[in-house]
């Protein structure tokens, strides 16, 4: 029976391993190393209980009546004793006091004392075994660890009783969750709530789809029918759902959704957690620097259109100025030459100002919608002769009143149809009719050049596809018709406003 | 005049055709000066300095399908003794030093007169660096300091970045690249990381302030 007292002993160790670990957070951690450790002194106990077979826990006890005045049955271990109860015990006993100091550390003072005194209720046996151990002894062959062991307890009991601190935790928790602006929903395992916090009860309980007032119990699917939860879907924390929308007093509300398994001992899928945070603030700043970055490409794209009209302007100029400096020697040398170099300095000058006119235009849309469209498109003529050298046979008609997203269209397709023939057609004449016919506006572009293949060509070429999605979208009609090496027509019908 | 005496023959580049009329009638008042060929790109150059082994190549700067700057280069690879001059409306220090580091003799502005064209031409012929007045003072001037970070995303990153700007969804942006969401994530986590910012809304700021958008 006197064998049976060395179970307190041989597990006293892992005890108090138990409670440091579970105490400073390490619960899964000790439960997951709980079977290995245990091997040893359950083997210890064997061989405490066998002892008599082969006597390595101890040797013959013999009666110690000289040095105290009270008898002491002695006796000397056995190796077992010294080379595997003892480094175990003192080992584990060492991780204990390890994880117990490092919170001591790490934890707010308010633990401290606690803390404190549980280290103290530990290391008070231990420090008395280890002086037994090495020979320090108050009384030979006695002992006294396990007489501190009252003492030991009564701290720990203090400690753990007068600090409260196994109640604190679960009601810390509890009011973390009750308190959250996140949405918290429990499911069983089909997708039935079965628990949620105060804010997703606030929210939920809004749903239109909610059959009676019974959220517990109601199904996910039914209540949120865009989540669509799926049990199969699952795995350990899946980020479920982005911008997940869930209406509010009227108002629309994003979250993202996150999705946790429950499991049940033994891995066995037991239900879901799901925690919808709210990222509508966050969203709606993401949308305002949306809608900037859309303002700073549309002014960008304006001043890239004039930049180029700029660059346009000065080639214009610098061959008109190149002209003008060779008049004088055209005198002395080509005469001539001198009409040619007039009528080409005159279409130079006229263009470069049509084309100063349109960077305008393009840095002020307000001007480009205001100004009458047969001005708009007397410039553009203007700076594609002064380019191309090419006069356009312009017929205007005025006070022509359009929308302005149609306005916009109008001008942007003639600009990229003579962008084309100045490209591609290598036309020797052009004209332009404008025309309003009642209630429409009738728009003729015509050129003598190259022309292309409709059929062969493919519409993202000449920029024909951003033509036509042009006139689509302010419900005008274009129609291209172009035959090889005749020419090209473009007719742009849109209504007067 | 000396008939016997070669003349200066010289490539025109420029993708306008104003300037290439006025180029020539500048040009056929120099006895001993004449135009090769004109062409409107750098590959239009390259092509025909490997025809005509002409003297020198007045080049624009900014042309379609390919610049001067590389133009310049890829003949003076290949052609060491052409000498090459720009000729460009744009006096921006980048474009300048760009074209004197693909190795241009010298640097024209189309602001210039006829006779300032003519000395400029005949001195890069004899193999002497010039420059407009305006270059010139530039090129003095230490070059101005980058005020935009370096940025430095994959092309992927940048496509990504771009997605996202245009207000997709994580989602959406994995579907239209055909990637997963995950790697759309991973992706997203390395530019903030990259442009040294917590949020996506930053990110998109500091992005748009260096046109990666």
């Amino acid at each position: 029976m006197a064998d049976l007292s060395f179970l307190g002993i041989t597990f006293f160790s892992i005890a108090w391993l138990a409670v440091m670990m579970i105490y400073t957070g390490r619960e899964k951690l000790f439960y997951r190393i709980r079977p290995y450790i245990i091997i040893v002194p359950i083997f210890v106990n064997v061989m405490i209980w066998t002892n008599p077979i082969h006597n390595l826990w101890r040797g013959e006890s013999y009666r110690d009546l000289t040095t105290t005045w009270f008898p002491i049955s002695f006796y000397d271990y056995g190796p077992l004793f010294y080379f595997v109860h003892i480094p175990f015990a003192l080992s584990i006993s060492f991780v204990a006091i390890y994880f117990l100091t490092v919170s001591l550390f790490f934890r707010q003072s308010t633990y401290r004392a606690q803390l404190s005194t549980l280290l103290i209720a530990f290391l008070l046996p231990l420090i008395i075994a280890i002086l037994h151990l090495i020979g320090i002894q108050p009384i030979a062959h006695f002992n006294a660890s396990p007489l501190v062991f009252p003492i030991s307890a009564a701290l720990t009991a203090w400690a753990v009783l007068g600090f409260g601190f196994l109640e604190l935790t679960p009601i810390a928790r509890d009011l973390v969750v009750e308190n959250m602006l996140d949405l918290m929903v429990v499911l069983d395992k089909n997708n039935r709530i079965v628990d949620l916090n105060p804010a997703a009860r606030n929210y939920l309980i809004q749903q239109e789809t909610l059959e009676s007032n019974a959220i517990i119990g109601a199904d996910i699917n039914a209540l949120l029918p865009a989540l669509n939860m799926h049990t199969e879907q699952i795995a350990e924390n899946y980020h479920l759902q982005e911008d997940f929308q869930i209406k509010h007093n009227g108002k629309a509300h994003m979250f993202d959704v996150f999705i946790s398994t429950i499991t049940r001992n033994g891995g066995q899928n037991a239900g879901q957690l799901l925690i919808f945070h709210d990222i509508t603030a966050r969203k709606q700043a993401e949308q305002a620097v949306y809608d900037q970055i859309q303002e700073l490409a549309i002014v960008n794209e304006r001043q890239r259109v004039a930049r180029e009209l700029h660059d346009s302007v000065n080639q214009t100029l610098f061959a008109a100025g190149t002209l003008a400096d060779l008049l004088p020697r055209a005198i002395e040398k080509k005469p001539e030459k001198i009409p040619e170099y007039a009528t080409h300095i005159q279409q130079l000058i006229h263009g470069a100002t049509a084309e100063m006119r349109l960077v305008l235009l393009e840095l002020y849309p307000d001007a480009l919608i205001n100004t009458d469209l047969g001005v708009i498109i007397k410039h553009l003529c203007e700076a594609f002769t002064g380019v191309t050298g090419i006069e356009i046979d312009y017929t205007p008609a005025m006070q022509i009143n359009l929308e302005k997203d149609a306005q916009l269209a109008f001008y942007r397709i003639t600009q990229e149809a003579l962008h084309n023939i100045n490209k591609h057609a290598q036309a020797t004449e052009v004209s332009i009719k404008l025309n309003k016919i009642e209630n429409t506006v009738e728009l003729l572009i015509q050129d003598n050049g190259a022309g292309f293949d409709a059929e062969n060509v493919s519409s993202e070429r000449f920029g024909l596809k951003n033509m036509i999605d042009r006139a689509k979208s302010v419900g005008a009609a274009l129609n291209i018709n172009s035959v090889q090496s005749k020419g090209t027509t473009i007719k742009l019908i849109g209504e007067a406003s | 005049m000396n008939v016997s005496q070669e003349k200066i023959g010289i490539i025109l580049i420029d993708d306008h055709r104003r300037v290439h009329q006025a180029m020539s009638e500048m040009i056929s008042y120099f006895d001993d000066i004449e135009i090769l060929a004109q062409g409107n790109n750098g590959l239009d150059a390259i092509a025909l300095c490997d025809q005509y082994q002409p003297d020198l190549v007045l080049m624009d700067v900014v042309m379609p399908e390919m610049d001067g700057v590389e133009a310049t280069r890829r003949i003076k690879t290949k052609h060491p003794d052409i000498k090459i001059l720009a000729l460009s409306s744009f006096k921006d220090n980048d474009t300048t030093r760009a074209m004197l580091e693909s190795g241009a003799i010298g640097f024209i502005l189309k602001n210039s007169s006829v006779d300032d064209l003519e000395n400029t031409i005949r001195t890069a012929y004899a193999g002497q660096g010039i420059f407009s007045p305006e270059i010139m003072q530039m090129l003095t001037q230490p070059a101005p300091q980058d005020t935009t970070e370096h940025i430095d995303l994959t092309p992927r990153e940048r496509e990504v970045m771009k997605l996202f700007a245009s207000g997709l969804t994580n989602g959406e942006i994995a579907a239209q690249l055909t990637i997963s969401v995950s790697t759309v994530k991973f992706h997203i986590t390395n530019i903030l990381g990259k442009l040294d910012v917590d949020t996506r809304a930053e990110a998109l700021v500091i992005a748009a302030k260096n046109n990666l958008v």
